[in-house]
């Protein structure tokens, strides 16, 4: 789902259009839900997670303005979410910490090879890219870092995947 | 093979939880809207409303951030407020608004906390959103007629120091008048007896008592009352507040729409029972005790008179076609004796009297052998007809009354689905306030005109 896609559907939903929040659930959903997990690493509290996120993005909707971007919108009440969690549970981790070690409890090759092979912080960076749709330009804006930085992460995140993958089918 | 964007996006499709039904549920604070011709939208307010939301919205999303925002001008303890809609349900909150605690009050208000998730959906939550969120399910549940004249509901508060109880008032109130209706929102601070009085709780309860009581007790009403309880004390409390109240549309419906199917079923029991008195005294009959035709047909040798065997025949066919017909194998004369008796209960006749004026009493009074008449007609599916019978331990009057109140739940969202989602003119607090000055000139006062309403 695009931008605009999402802004629409933002818009119709402050207007009390209960369907347009269901459909912007529809098209948002695995990409808030893979932002939540990548800081929450744990399904059961992502799951929670994701429905409040979702409350809060209804209870809030009259404070979105239409034109102003949707998506990072969304993904800020995501983010807030996750680290008012983190923070309730003293999980101390660093936005964009090096590690990438925690308990595999998602299942699917790909997410669980995302989990093995990447930081979170690459991570991150694929689900924005991917899921997301973001540029490279818009990532590195959002993260005060240049494209060149976002580019070359991208693609190594990208292999490293790729040979987790690998690895994974010859084994 | 798929790209590993595709098959991660489909693994993400198996693995991301659906929407719960709460948050899909869930009201939204819905501001008056003009699209302008640059595409933008102007929110305006409606007066007030800029006022009640901003409230909400904060007091919801910092209760849900666990933050204090929501000080109190002087020092709040744990509150206690009721809704009574009907169904009545009662709450307990913190001092900073939080709700702790929610009970269902009365056999209606069980429906409101069918469906798991509810009750954990108010929770931690603002009282405000708790109060506006339950009147939600309680109006798609058919409790609420947004298109009624004359509608009311209450709201006490025991231990608030009036904060809020304001807070919750211009929320219920504003609810309303999104969804087009204007119904008279009464708020009261009252004592803790009369609080036991309008909640159900026990007098004897000190208010720290009745605090941990909604806390920590069951939540749902028939089952809380279940506690203790013997077995035939069970089957009575689930006739009169399970039964009762959750089968009695589906059984008014049933007999009225085929009452031409339960004459047909009298009349096909009486020619069976007819039949087996003729086999049982005739003089050809081979059995010298256990005379009845099923016994005959077991332990008989076959060799009958040409008179007697016709009669066997018929019996033999007529049961054929009941068992087609109705569904039911009367295998038996125990079977065919308990059938009849059930007519012999409760005629025909009887019946047709009966659905004339169809009350709850009637329906408690007469629900084992109307559940048999169903059931021997064939109306009702066999996994229905198993929460019909009463259950014997407090296990199975659990499991019984949860699948019984969900069953309830799904029939009523789906009967009320229209009426609730009519597309209704949202009102405007100008609207409210010339309603409420009406009804005042009246009947006197808000609380009048709730007694008025309540009392029918």
């Amino acid at each position: 789902m695009n931008e605009r896609q999402i802004d629409k559907l933002l818009v119709k939903t402050s207007l009390g259009d209960n369907e347009a929040f269901e459909a912007l659930y529809e098209g948002t959903k695995r990409g808030v839900f893979s932002f939540l997990y990548s800081y929450l690493k744990n399904y059961a509290e992502t799951e929670d997670a994701m429905q409040a996120v979702y409350l809060k993005v209804k209870l809030n909707i009259a404070s979105y303005r239409r034109g102003t971007n949707g998506r990072a919108w969304l993904l800020q009440i995501a983010k807030n979410h996750a680290l008012n969690e983190l923070a309730k549970n003293k999980r101390a981790k660093c936005e964009q910490a090096e590690t990438s070690v925690f308990e595999v409890d998602i299942s699917g090759q790909v997410s669980e090879a995302m989990k093995r092979a990447l930081t979170e912080e690459e991570q991150r960076l694929i689900i924005l890219h991917v899921l997301w749709g973001y540029k490279h330009r818009e990532i590195a804006e959002e993260w005060g870092c240049s494209v060149g930085t976002v580019t070359s992460k991208y693609k190594r995140s990208v292999e490293k995947l790729k040979k987790e993958l690998v690895k994974e089918e010859e084994s | 093979m798929k790209s590993w964007k595709k098959r991660w996006k489909d693994e993400l499709n198996e693995t991301v939880p659906k929407l719960d039904d709460e948050v899909k549920n869930a009201p939204i604070p819905v501001s008056e809207g003009e699209l302008q011709s640059d595409g933008s939208v102007a929110l305006r307010y409606r007066r007030n409303a800029a006022l009640v939301f901003a409230a909400v919205a904060v007091a919801v999303v910092l209760a849900v951030g666990g933050l204090l925002l929501f000080l109190p001008g002087k020092d709040v303890h744990d509150v206690l407020f009721t809704l009574e809609i009907n169904p009545t349900v009662t709450f307990s909150a913190d001092k900073n608004g939080s709700v702790t605690g929610v009970l269902s009050s009365n056999t209606d208000a069980d429906l409101l906390f069918a469906k798991s998730g509810v009750k954990s959906g108010v929770i931690g939550k603002s009282a405000a959103y708790a109060v506006t969120y339950l009147t939600d399910v309680a109006a798609q549940l058919g409790f609420i007629n947004f298109d009624n004249a004359r509608s009311a509901v209450r709201i006490s508060a025991a231990g608030d120091n009036g904060r809020l109880l304001l807070e919750v008032k211009k929320s219920l109130t504003e609810y309303f008048l999104q969804k087009g209706a204007l119904v008279a929102v009464v708020a009261e601070e009252v004592d803790k007896q009369e609080f036991c009085a309008r909640s159900g709780l026990s007098t004897e309860l000190s208010f720290e008592g009745l605090n941990k009581a909604v806390r920590e007790s069951q939540t749902v009403f028939s089952l809380r009352e279940a506690s203790g309880k013997n077995s035939n004390d069970l089957k009575k409390l689930y006739e009169e507040n399970v039964a009762q109240n959750n089968f009695f549309e589906y059984f008014r419906t049933n007999l009225t729409d085929h009452i031409d199917r339960i004459e047909q079923n009298v009349a096909d029991v009486a020619r069976l029972v007819e039949l087996q008195a003729q086999i049982y005294s005739h003089k050809d009959n081979p059995m010298t005790v256990l005379k009845d035709y099923w016994s005959v047909l077991e332990f008989g040798k076959g060799d009958y008179s040409e008179d007697f065997a016709s009669l066997m025949s018929e019996m033999g066919e007529l049961l054929s076609d009941y068992r087609k017909e109705y569904g039911t194998e009367i295998a038996s004369i125990f079977d065919l004796s308990r059938i009849a008796d059930n007519y012999a209960k409760l005629s025909l006749d009887a019946i047709r009297e009966l659905l004339d004026d169809f009350t709850k009493e009637k329906f408690g009074k007469y629900f084992d052998v109307l559940t048999a008449v169903l059931q021997s007609a064939g109306l009702v599916s066999e996994e229905f007809s198993e929460l019909f019978s009463a259950p014997e331990t407090l296990e199975e009057f659990v499991g019984k009354t949860e699948k019984v109140l969900e069953n309830s739940f799904e029939s009523r969202i789906a009967e009320f689905s229209l009426d609730y989602g009519k597309d209704r003119a949202p009102k405007t607090f100008s609207e409210y306030e010339a309603f409420v000055a009406d009804i005042e000139s009246v009947y006197g006062s808000l609380t009048e005109y709730y007694n008025a309403v309540k009392n029918g």
